[in-house]
């Protein structure tokens, strides 16, 4: 499922790929859902596509790559700041 | 399939390049066999840190390396160079090289000959006589599934698991349909994606062993105060987007495309079945596919997010990105982009295109690491020497 700005690489992943620099401000349409993005993602990052709230695991892939250490919000940048490996 | 390559008639295998190689045993005597190897065209050899003050482990290890490299198909014969003195004795070496390959072989002790000059003289001979005779065989065409393909990834970004990890996935499916094998490595990048492996494993005891694997690598780095997943990713793979070692594991196993996992091969181990197979190796790129080319690999398909010069001396590494900077920025590393993937639908054309690529580089075809001379390459340690709290705290 491709548009020009992110993949989402499996039907139930909670993030999704930039696959160019997106802006902080611009709204991006992922399966038909109108997300504002909340930080600058630079490209090939993850952003969240759904409220993920601490503990909670984040889905890529369909897979668990670790788990929110703080909530984070729809549109929010998802790397290093606040996910990690273990719960 | 068929390709042109030489058949190595006393081991009834077959290569796509054909090397003489000389091998020194330790480091005492790295840099007598590359004078030698700068005399000589047609010769290739490495600079082999190891060979002496190591545990036994260790020792066994890099015997093993240095048996397996001589083994190698792409290697018509070898001339060893040892000091004399070291832990990796000659006779060790080459009992070990003879259990497992007939090839012509000559051998030089230094302190014995004695002497660097002479050695040097006595081992240039050795290799002139041998470029000549290699030089002399025909290549013969045979089915590309004689030979086993090599799987590695390095400098990853996301576009490793989303691209051109997934394009080597339907690369190494495709060997294995054509009768061939591949070979899947670096046991640190299964950790977090074991399940999806084990799953594949053709029994039980593959599981098992697969488990094995990924258990004792994690334990062996919580034995001396250190978690493998708090420093991988590396800082590269972080800035590149993969934020989590699972993360990265999950697209490194897309390597591996979506056959039976046969069998699990221990570092440097000689490969001995066909289909997809896993080996033990370290994350490390250099270390890892030089145990995939001990096991007898004698083509490697590596791709990178970041772009990386690596190669090997004793086979081609063709190195792939899905990253389209990467690709412009870091040219003179790439030999295939297939950035294109990211955007569209059209896998199976880039499929089509990289085995044809591949097809070329087993016909003698030059990859960019070939080309520059880029080969440096390393045996694995698995001995912890330093134990957390013991040795050199405060330096850490």
């Amino acid at each position: 499922m491709t548009n020009e700005q992110v993949l989402k690489i499996d039907e139930n992943d909670n993030v999704v790929v930039a696959i160019r620099d997106i802006n902080k401000g611009e709204t991006i349409v992922v399966s038909s859902l109108k997300i504002q993005v909340q930080d600058e993602i630079p490209i090939y990052h993850k952003m969240a596509i759904e409220d993920i709230s601490l503990g909670s695991p984040i889905l890529k892939y369909g897979e668990c790559i670790g788990f929110a250490y703080k909530d984070i919000k729809q549109g929010q940048h998802v790397h290093t700041h606040n996910l990690r490996s273990k719960n | 399939m068929k390709i042109n390559g030489y058949k190595r008639e006393c081991d009834g295998i077959y290569g796509i390049r054909n090397h003489v190689l000389i091998l020194p045993t330790s480091i005492c005597a790295s840099d007598v066999a590359r004078i030698v190897s700068e005399k000589v065209d047609g010769t290739i050899t490495f600079h082999n840190h190891l060979g002496c003050s190591q545990t036994k482990i260790d020792t066994a290890y890099t015997i093993s390396t240095m048996a397996g490299m001589a083994a190698n198909p792409n290697v018509y014969g070898v001339v060893a160079i040892s000091l004399g003195c070291e832990n990796c004795q000659m006779d060790r070496v080459v009992t070990e090289i003879k259990s497992r390959t007939k090839k012509p072989l000559e051998t030089f002790i230094i302190q014995e000959v004695p002497g660097v000059e002479k050695t040097i003289e006595l081992a240039t001979k050795a290799a002139i006589k041998m470029v000549e005779e290699a030089k002399a065989m025909s290549k013969t065409e045979f089915e590309i599934s004689n030979l086993i393909l090599g799987t590695e990834c390095g400098g990853s970004d996301p576009t490793s698991g989303l691209v051109s990890n997934v394009l080597v996935g339907h690369v190494s499916d495709r060997m294995v349909s054509l009768g061939g094998t591949s070979i899947l490595s670096e046991t640190t990048e299964f950790i977090g994606a074991q399940h999806i492996l084990k799953k594949r494993a053709r029994n039980t005891s593959v599981a098992t062993h697969i488990d094995e694997i990924i258990e004792r690598y994690e334990e062996s780095q919580y034995s001396v105060g250190d978690d493998i997943r708090m420093r991988n990713p590396s800082p590269g793979n972080q800035r590149g987007g993969i934020t989590t070692l699972e993360e990265k594991s999950l697209g490194c196993i897309k390597k591996s495309g979506s056959s039976m996992i046969q069998d699990v091969f221990d570092y440097a181990q000689p490969i001995s079945c066909k289909g997809l197979v896993i080996m033990d190796t370290p994350g490390n790129d250099s270390i890892s596919m030089m145990g995939m080319v001990a096991g007898g690999c004698s083509l490697i398909l590596f791709t990178t997010g970041q772009g990386t010069p690596l190669g090997n001396p004793l086979v081609p590494v063709i190195k792939i990105t899905g990253n389209q900077q990467t690709a412009e920025k870091m040219k003179e590393s790439i030999d295939f982009d297939c950035s294109e993937g990211l955007n569209s639908n059209n896998m199976d054309e880039l499929e089509n295109a990289l085995f044809s690529l591949i097809l070329d580089v087993c016909n003698g075809k030059k990859t960019k690491s070939e080309i520059y001379g880029i080969c440096e390459c390393s045996i694995v340690r698995v001995s912890k020497y330093v134990k957390d709290g013991v040795v050199r705290k405060t330096y850490f």
